[in-house]
């Protein structure tokens, strides 16, 4: 309701940034082939290559859990795209068809050419960096409080802000998540049972990033089966 | 902690066998396994970042684009090249006559020659380019205008090449081979090179006019129909040339292995340009060894046989020598963008630093005391 996602103000910088970063995927190749003596063909692989590369470094820069699906849908994504390009441009699919088909060889010239990957890499580079910067600004003039010393145990910190910690703790056998438990009975039987009660210590380091739903502490009574 | 590590799947099961109206053991649950992929608990990697970790960021980048600018600047300041524009256009240059006297149906062709002098040797291979200037050789409609089937050597489309080939697909009630725009265009001045002794003898130098096009193009995408039949009269016996060619496709050259559509300079042709002013390879100066450069220092002239009119459409042509390096010929561009680039990082990041240094901590050191 607030439109913290889209706005006027969302809309016109994401317009400004795809105009900018089109600008610099099409003039920087520009730049570098009104020197050579490289082709048509050449030049639209220079660009796509460098779009591919722009892309990917966008999705990394935005991706906060990186678990293995993550990681290895990205270095598939970019086999796919090496191998398709090589596969559309290979002479048995132009023998196939001629006027479909009629970038045969320009792949494998143009991949073993250190232009191109310059060219790509310098591109991808300049094209994230508006987006790099604004993270960065977002970063420093906000500084999450990650890194701060917290003390554990029951010394006297007060609660608040500084216990904004994730809490995505590997290999805990209880965790179990909210849309888990609301497949159950839910937490009516642990709310009414007073089990969060009895456990009055500030939890260490950890808490639920969720606000809805109980804390999880870990001296609390063994989850019964009702 | 938990003393006892239950079974989670179980206890799911439990609950909702007792819940259930009917008790019925038979229902099949509809909720999700249990699993760690299915109930989003996989263990993740969750950088955190902070100021401490981006800022260096931005001057890594910055670190890494600026010495690879400054090779490449450097790399490409130390390739030697040299232009000479022959399109005649002013009165003073010797190809003037040329160029205004230009007619299609001329059979004896219009020579002209250029002299120039080079101050440095040039080592190594040096190439030779012939450019051209506001030749749109990547507007849509020229683009399309080939047949690659027919460039492929088959039979079929050699008397029946496709409709993009328009207007320029039949000529005298037969077809032509090779069709299209793009073939019609062919650059077809000849250059030649000649150095001159200081006592005034005229050495020709050898210009090598195989492996110019790409290997691919050559053998693969390009190839005379009829096989391996040398008799290129025969098989394209039916066609007609190109209009504006004034030899037909099967007398390119007297070498068999250079002639028809494989003929190379036909190949570096179709493969169409970038950018309105482009240049493309037209032969090679190999070395002789490594004591003598391949061009010494001296007096050189270009004899120039003008066929390619450039006039109507307003384009310049020039011939380039260049040696070659790793990444090409003379590019700077590329070099000042990577060291543009890198310093722009460079500055961005102390920027950050600045801010980050006047706005950050008063954040932080709000909180601690309480």
């Amino acid at each position: 309701q607030r439109q913290e996602l889209f706005n006027g103000w969302q809309v016109a910088g994401t317009l400004l940034f795809s105009f900018y970063t089109s600008l610099v995927h099409f003039f920087l190749p520009l730049g570098v082939f009104h020197y050579s003596t490289l082709d048509y063909q050449t030049f639209a692989l220079t660009v796509e290559t460098a779009v591919i590369f722009s892309v990917t470094a966008e999705i990394i820069l935005q991706t906060g859990f990186w678990t293995k699906f993550n990681t290895a849908s990205l270095f598939l994504s970019l086999a796919l795209y090496f191998v398709s390009t090589l596969i559309l441009h290979s002479p048995g699919l132009h023998a196939a068809a001629p006027t479909d088909y009629y970038f045969p060889g320009a792949s494998l010239n143009a991949f073993g050419n250190p232009l191109l990957w310059l060219t790509a890499l310098v591109t991808a580079g300049t094209a994230i960096l508006p987006s790099l910067t604004a993270r960065a600004i977002t970063l420093v003039l906000n500084p999450s409080d990650t890194h701060r010393v917290h003390s554990s145990g029951l010394t006297t910190l007060p609660r608040g802000p500084l216990e904004m910690q994730s809490c995505f703790q590997r290999g805990d056998p209880q965790r179990r998540s909210s849309y888990a438990m609301s497949q159950g009975q839910g937490f009516g039987r642990l709310i009414t049972s007073g089990v969060g009660l009895h456990n009055t210590a500030p939890p260490q380091d950890r808490r639920e990033s969720d606000l809805d739903a109980p804390h999880k502490t870990d001296t609390s009574a063994p989850m019964t089966s009702q | 902690m938990m003393a006892s590590s239950y079974n989670a799947k179980e206890e799911d099961g439990h609950h909702s066998g007792a819940s259930g109206p009917g008790g019925g053991t038979a229902v099949k649950s509809k909720k999700p396994d249990n699993t760690a992929f299915k109930q989003q608990r996989l263990p993740a990697w969750q950088p955190i970042l902070t100021a401490g970790t981006v800022l260096p960021a931005f001057f890594v980048i910055g670190l890494i684009f600026i010495p690879i600018g400054i090779g490449l600047f450097v790399t490409s300041n130390n390739i030697k090249e040299y232009e000479i524009d022959y399109t005649g256009i002013e009165m003073s240059s010797p190809c003037f006559n040329c160029s205004q006297n230009f007619s299609w149906n001329s059979t004896t062709p219009c020579k002209c020659s250029v002299s120039f002098s080079l101050d440095q040797p040039f080592e190594s291979n040096v190439f030779m380019y012939y450019g051209l200037s506001n030749f749109y050789q990547n507007h849509r409609r020229y683009v399309k205008s080939r047949d690659d089937s027919q460039l492929n050597g088959d039979k079929a489309s050699l008397t029946n090449p496709s409709k993009e080939c328009e207007p320029y697909r039949t000529s005298d009630k037969k077809f032509i081979a090779p069709c299209g725009a793009i073939a019609n265009s062919l650059f077809n001045d000849t250059l030649d090179l000649f150095f001159i002794d200081p006592n005034g003898t005229r050495t020709r130098i050898e210009l090598v006019k195989k492996g110019i096009a790409w290997w691919t193009d050559k053998h693969v995408k390009f190839r005379n129909p009829g096989g391996n039949n040398l008799n290129l009269t025969a098989v394209f016996i039916d066609t007609a040339k190109p209009v504006n060619w004034r030899k037909p496709v099967y007398e390119l050259d007297t070498d068999q292995e250079n002639n028809g559509f494989i003929n190379e300079d036909f190949i570096v042709w179709m493969r169409t340009a970038a950018l309105p002013t482009f240049r493309k390879l037209y032969r090679i100066i190999q070395r002789k060894n490594s004591m003598t450069p391949t061009l010494p220092r001296g007096n050189y002239t270009l004899d120039i046989t003008y066929n390619y009119p450039v006039r109507s459409f307003e384009g310049r042509k020039r011939m380039i020598l260049s040696t070659i390096s790793w990444m090409g010929g003379k590019n700077p561009f590329l070099g000042i963008a990577y060291i543009t680039v890198g310093s722009v990082c460079f500055f961005l990041g102390v920027v950050l630093l600045i801010i980050h240094h006047k706005y950050g901590n008063r954040n932080n050191s709000a909180d601690i005391p309480n």
